[in-house]
């Protein structure tokens, strides 16, 4: 019996647990931090898709004409619903973040 | 019988060690300049869509792995808004469009996040294929939402410990989907109560069910840093997914528009429109 278990209960465990899901849905994982050791050298580059490519090092949300927390009260409601669903600018530029100190450390020469 | 036990737990920790490197699958693909362009032309193309539409905030979807490794349900493996932004260039200029909020699961240590900002084509760079869903909030919900976004609670509702099955309805471990649904809610709600938040995600939230054993959950809550299952209760597993907000959102009438956006074939952008129950 005991000799059956083992044969039969060891390599379905192992079956078990090789075949179980390294993850589930993962994905969070930032990946700026290894494209930007490849986008870093990119920056001042023109796409092919055209546009420059440029580092962003801050972004503060824009609400309709004005910055957010400008606006407020019945006035800013109005303001809000008079222009919402209307196109917006946008720079042909494509942003990508600044390479932080680590990241621009892994490219260029060694010496 | 403890010889077989033994025999039995000396067996799974072999399996477990030959297995790990598995994980390290996970890592995105190296990102090349000629990958970028073409990341940069689709991010460019969802930027532009948004702002057709005068979306000052959207929900954005990534997928950064084969269908076919996804559990059923999930469609994409990564959530984050997208705020219709001022951007100061490196060379002091400034610019409009998009920047991405997330929270980032932590590379070095898998178990913990980081609420990252950064750009549409650092959000798609390395992605498996390029396609993303996308979901616009009504005008009076993306109102809220700025403001919660800029306000102390966007980081108050942040909890450091991650899991990648985080429990929705449960505060103690968030994935990049629950903090979503979190400052959704806050917004809804106009409140930064996590308890009451949870409260009112466990009246009217559907989570998404992870369909898969409960012994295989278990060894890959132990094979996996990034996987706990202390805060799923009563034998099933269920997260937040982009599609059960979506469905969410349109259940409640909180979004103006629901679609999916994939690069076609030739190079072009695809846009399919869905509303229920899809993506």
């Amino acid at each position: 019996m005991k000799k059956l278990i083992q044969k039969i209960v060891v390599p379905v465990a192992l079956i078990i647990a090789v075949s179980a899901p390294p993850v589930f849905a993962d994905g969070s994982v930032q990946h700026a931090s290894k494209a930007g050791v490849h986008a870093s050298k990119a920056i001042g580059h023109t796409l092919a898709a055209g546009g420059k490519v440029v580092g962003g090092v801050a972004a503060v949300p824009l609400i309709a004409v004005g910055i957010i927390g400008e606006i407020s009260g019945k006035a800013g409601e109005e303001l809000w619903q008079q222009a919402s669903g209307e196109p917006l600018p946008i720079t042909d530029e494509t942003v990508i973040s600044a390479p932080t100190p680590a990241q621009a450390m892994k490219t260029g020469r060694e010496i | 019988m403890n010889r077989l036990l033994a025999s039995l737990a000396i067996t799974l920790v072999v399996a477990v060690s030959a297995t790990t490197g598995q994980a390290a699958s996970r890592q995105a693909p190296v990102q090349t300049v000629l990958e970028l362009d073409r990341v940069a032309t689709f991010a460019k193309m969802l930027e532009r869509e948004l702002a057709a539409r005068g979306a000052r905030i959207a929900i954005v979807s990534r997928v950064g792995r084969p269908q076919g490794e996804l559990p059923p349900g999930f469609r994409y493996t990564h959530t984050g808004f997208a705020v219709y932004s001022e951007i100061t260039t490196s060379d002091g200029r400034t610019v409009p469009g998009y920047a991405m909020y997330n929270l980032y699961q932590d590379a070095e240590r898998l178990d913990a996040s980081n609420l990252v900002t950064d750009y549409p084509v650092d959000f798609f760079g390395g992605v498996f294929e390029l396609r993303s869903g996308v979901i616009i909030p009504t005008p009076q919900l993306q109102q809220r939402l700025l403001r919660v976004l800029g306000s102390h609670t966007y980081r108050d509702l942040h909890v450091a410990d991650y899991s990648s099955v985080a429990n929705p309805f449960d505060a103690r471990f968030q994935n990049c989907t629950e903090f979503i649904l979190d400052v959704l809610n806050a917004a809804v709600y106009e409140t930064d109560d996590m308890a009451l938040l949870k409260s009112n995600a466990r009246a009217y939230f559907d989570a998404q069910p992870v369909k898969v054993g409960r012994l295989k959950a278990r060894i890959a809550s132990w094979r996996n840093d990034d996987i706990t299952l202390k805060d799923q209760k009563g034998g099933k597993i269920e997260t937040a997914t982009f599609t059960t907000i979506a469905q969410y959102m349109d259940k409640y009438g909180l979004s103006q528009a629901q679609f999916e956006l994939a690069e076609g074939v030739d190079g072009d952008l695809a846009s399919v429109s869905f509303s229920r129950a899809s993506g």
